[in-house]
């Protein structure tokens, strides 16, 4: 029997329409508007400028500095949060005494404030500081850098910090995904005499795929929307060598360019659409396929 | 060597491997942990030793100058309710949309995802609350951490009340039940799962968030636990005792809660976003 | 059916309302019983020791005028954006501590601060300059110290090792060639907060404007001359990077801040910094013991001492709510009997006419003596910039990371500066 549809009637949705709509949409509309215009600080009059905004963030040097910075902490978190995350949920959800204890330990950090990690470990990071000086005792003195502070590699720093701080979540993620694979499969590969690497690239990933669609989604978007781990560990600097889109919107805010941060605001959202939406209808195929 | 042994010996060398990672976690947080007993000088040093007191003093002092219980009560409020209003109405939106099969439904469905993607836009969230003539209130700050996670929120709903089988709600339509009741003495007590799940993650964020506070609560009176922080971090002076005690002490709520709501995380993301 | 719809609605608007209740706690702000007004000051973190905020005078002050002041903390390192925010959307505090260099270049001051030519106090003062701006007075302070920038130094260290403050840039860094020898870094640099590195500079600047090209600062403003076209300025830029590459700095310029200032100079593990005379106070605060002095920069000979405007002034926003108790909180503090105990706990110069001038501690005494006296100061060029420094700060940065050589600092300042000029609509841009 088809259910009418009518006995579900949207009145349920409204709340969240509105609360949602009134306090997240209409903003981003309205900035939208104001992208074109030369909104500042210290002017009440408004004008329209049609693309200008737009031309200016495609001449600036910092900002396409920002922009290169921002797909690189995009692509090494993505890559390291989920690697290390299937390979943690596939560790822990073997048969370990500690099991319980190590996903707990691993999950940990991502529940702590960003503010809590750089605090903790900027002064951990120093030329002298307890990450060299442990690779110096260990006689590994030539890895020792300078983390936060050399141009060249600290956008590489934050992105690790980040890897570390939240991959605990992905692996949650994963560990939920592979707690609903039957054992059945596995069973049934190893009578086929299947070895554990074979059993894992055709059995598990295959059926983790809903697992690491949402996770690639999440890691993605967050990692191009990257602001506090950057604004709390450098502040965008030295100089302006780990800048993020994130934080070069900051600086507009600060210099008084209101009308250009929210250009840049809206291109933000713009790029993360682009790259997001057909990434997603991508996957979503590829696991109806399955 | 048999096959179960050789799979007890990887199992072990897989845990020493893991044990040994897990130390890149445990020890910044014990190097933290012992470092809010220290005194002022000696958690300069940064490293991993046992204080040679145990200052609780750093903590009573931490907790005065900071002001950290008004910060908890604020905290707890805020998060409090902000958890309970994106709960209730996000399953409610994600329970129309999941059994109301219709195109609309499939648009209101990526209308709130794109609440995912899109940057939050502080400036112009300001001048809309303006308008609405209460910014500076709690008020304000509990509808804008509503509206940022309605979306992931509808997300997990959806995806789980899609595997409750529409069997259970054709039954209840059939004995006389209206939507309502559906809703709530069927598909609810269902969810508890999931509940849990958003509510843990809606506290997460909302606890440990800096920024909001900052721009929408004028008042400092207002403030919540992690920006206690600040007030040992003036330009001038960093007592790293007393900011680590201070650390340690904002999140011991969020730790509680998780140490308690553990298994709900996983079993809620499983049921909510993997099968989803 | 309708009903327990209306009910979950209903439901969910009570929640709201009764989050609503607790959060307009505003309502007593408005002293509607014909009681107590709250006014709202807004300060940075920073200047938790300002003398304004001293707890007996808030105390009496509301004693006296039955006026509460509320304490709106910022962080230190977003108080600028916070203030710029609030100002923006018209929600101000009632008075707001700040200085007024930044107030000019960050936060609009014409558009956003009140004039406050007419108030009583203003015909007792004995240094307009200082509190005004574009003609007008904006803010109010007791006290007339400019702040001083130069080399803060450390006299017992100096004396042990029978140093004599250097006049030349070459006597300098011979100075801290002995200092090195000792065992104490000479200079310390705490770049990580990147406008430390923006103190030698500036004062320097100022030094070379005021004897060679006194209009030079016009000049820049007026688009008349660039930042790249005095040779100069490329050579002081050099100089301050020279100290680092002989190695007579702190070896992590780069990841030590400012903070960590006061503690080094404790530990005597450093000799001099390029800094203010307010680490002077800042150091004797918890050592009154340390024999700290400030020279000028040298580099040119007999140098001139760099001066910032004032610092830590109180300015009431045009949108203030209680502005007639706003005021009253000036008059207050203003006045003959508290003016002076603020400046005697402070040591001030005091700016009010009927306010006399404590004795002043060894260091400040000295630098009247010296600089201020035979009248060897000038106005920073940080001081003579309208809009905000950050970019030239993060260059200087990149320069001590190896990235830009000194033109290459000059030339993306010049064009940042010309930029900003420009969306403000400076004359000339």
């Amino acid at each position: 029997m088809k259910l009418s549809k009518s006995l579900y009637s949207y009145y349920l949705i409204w709340p969240a329409l509105i609360i949602y709509s009134v306090f997240f949409v209409l903003p981003a509309i309205i900035g939208l508007y104001y992208s074109f215009t030369d909104w500042r600080l210290d002017r009440d009059a408004i004008r329209f400028i049609g693309w200008d905004n737009f031309q200016r963030i495609f001449t600036d040097k910092t900002l396409l500095l920002a922009l290169k910075n921002t797909l690189i902490f995009a692509v090494i978190t993505v890559i390291g949060k989920n690697v290390l995350g299937i390979a943690l949920a596939v560790a822990l959800n073997m048969r370990l005494k500690s099991r319980n204890f190590l996903r707990a330990i691993f999950y940990s950090p991502s529940i702590l404030s960003v503010l809590v990690i750089s605090i903790v470990f900027t002064p951990m990071l120093r030329t002298e500081g307890t990450i060299n000086r442990l690779f110096e005792s260990v006689g590994l003195g030539s890895l020792s850098q300078a983390w936060l502070t050399d141009p060249s590699i600290v956008i590489w720093t934050i992105s690790a910090l980040a890897i570390w701080q939240h991959t605990g979540f992905q692996m949650a993620i994963y560990l939920a995904g592979l707690q609903s694979i039957s054992k059945d499969y596995y069973e049934a590969a190893t009578i086929d005499g299947a070895g554990s690497w074979k059993s894992f690239l055709n059995i598990t990933l295959p059926l983790l795929l809903p697992a690491i669609n949402i996770n690639l989604m999440l890691t993605l978007i967050g990692g191009l929307k990257v602001f506090s781990e950057v604004f709390v560990l450098t502040g965008g600097g030295p100089g302006n060598a780990s800048q993020v889109v994130g934080t070069i919107i900051l600086r507009a805010f600060g210099e008084g360019s209101w009308g250009l941060g929210t250009a840049m605001n809206t291109l933000l959202f713009a790029a993360v659409t682009l790259i997001s939406i057909p990434l997603l209808i991508f996957m979503r195929r590829k696991e109806v396929t399955e | 060597m048999s096959f179960s042994k050789k799979a007890a010996l990887r199992n072990y060398l897989v845990e020493a491997f893991l044990l040994l990672m897990s130390l890149t976690i445990i020890v910044p947080l014990l190097i933290m942990i012992f470092g809010s007993f220290m005194t002022s000088a000696e958690v300069l040093e940064f490293s991993l030793r046992l204080p040679d007191q145990w200052l609780f003093s750093n903590y009573a002092q931490v907790f005065k100058e900071g002001g950290l219980g008004r910060a908890f009560l604020n905290g707890i409020w805020i998060t409090g309710i902000s958890s309970i209003l994106t709960i209730a109405t996000s399953s409610a939106a994600a329970f129309i949309i999941a059994r109301r099969e219709t195109k609309l439904s499939g648009v209101l469905y990526l209308f709130f995802f794109m609440g995912l993607i899109a940057p939050m836009s502080t400036i112009t969230t300001i001048k809309v609350v303006q308008w609405l003539g209460f910014y500076g209130s709690i008020t304000s700050v509990i509808f804008i951490y509503t509206s940022l996670n309605i979306a992931f929120s509808v997300f997990l709903y959806s995806g789980f009340i899609k595997s409750i089988p529409k069997a259970l709600d054709e039954v209840a339509f059939l004995e006389g039940a209206n939507m309502f009741d559906v809703f709530f003495r069927i598909v609810t007590p269902l969810i508890v799962p999931v509940n849990a799940t958003v509510a843990i993650m809606v506290f997460m964020s909302v606890w440990n968030d800096i920024t909001i506070p900052l721009y929408f609560l004028t008042d400092s009176s207002t403030w919540t636990m992690p920006l206690s922080v600040y007030n040992f971090y003036g330009k001038f002076s960093r007592d790293w005792n007393l900011i680590f005690a201070d650390l340690v002490m904002t999140s011991l709520p969020v730790l509680i809660l998780y140490l308690f709501a553990q298994k709900y995380i996983v079993s809620g993301l499983t049921a909510g976003a993997v099968k989803g | 059916m309708k009903k327990i719809g209306a009910g979950v609605l209903a439901a969910t608007l009570a929640v709201s309302l009764a989050a609503c209740g607790s959060g307009n706690g505003d309502s007593a702000n408005n002293g509607g019983k014909g009681g107590k007004v709250t006014i709202e000051l807004a300060l940075s973190k920073s200047s938790q020791d300002s003398a304004f905020v001293a707890d007996d005078l808030l105390r009496e002050f509301e004693e006296k005028t039955n006026i509460r002041v509320n304490l709106q903390w910022l962080p230190a390192e977003q108080t600028s954006t916070v203030l710029q925010t609030k100002l923006a959307v018209d929600e101000t505090p009632d008075l707001v501590q700040y200085n007024l260099m930044s107030a000019v270049s960050e936060l609009n001051l014409e558009r956003n601060f009140e004039i406050l030519d007419n108030e009583a106090w203003v015909s007792r003062l004995e240094n307009k300059e200082v509190l005004s701006a574009f003609g007008h007075v904006y803010s109010f302070h007791v006290s007339q110290d400019t702040g001083k920038q130069g080399v803060v130094y450390n006299k017992d260290v100096f004396e042990e090792l029978g140093l004599s403050v250097p006049t030349t840039f070459e006597e300098f860094l011979a100075v801290c060639e002995k200092i090195k020898e000792s065992g104490i870094t000479p200079v310390f640099m705490p770049f990580k907060d990147n406008w430390a590195a923006n103190v030698f500079p500036a004062a320097a600047f100022a030094d070379y404007a005021a004897k060679n090209d006194p209009t030079l600062f016009d000049d820049l403003n007026a688009n008349r001359k660039k930042w790249t076209d005095v040779p100069e300025f490329a050579a002081i830029l050099e100089q301050q990077y020279e100290v680092y590459e002989k190695g007579y700095t702190n070896a992590d310029i780069l990841s030590d801040s400012y903070d960590m200032a006061v503690g080094k100079f404790l530990n005597k593990e450093v000799a001099m910094m390029f800094m203010g005379d307010w680490l002077i106070d800042n150091i004797l605060e918890k050592d009154p013991s340390m024999n700290m002095g400030l020279f000028a920069i040298p580099t040119s000979e007999d140098a001139y001492l760099g001066s910032s405007p004032l610092g830590g002034q109180l300015f009431i926003p045009k949108k203030a709510k209680h502005m007639e108790e706003a005021k009253q909180f000036l008059d207050f503090m203003a006045s003959k009997e508290i003016a002076q105990r603020i400046v005697d706990r402070q040591k001030y110069v005091p700016n009010l006419s009927d306010v006399t001038t404590p004795e002043l501690p060894a260091y400040k005494q000295e630098i009247v003596d010296r600089y201020i006296a035979p009248q060897k100061m000038a106005l920073t060029s940080e001081a003579r910039t309208i809009v905000d420094s950050s970019e030239l700060y993060r260059s200087l940065q990149d320069q001590f990371a190896g990235g830009k050589t000194a033109e290459e600092v000059l030339k993306a300042w010049d064009e940042k500066f010309n930029q900003l000029m420009k969306d403000k609509g400076a004359e000339g841009f």
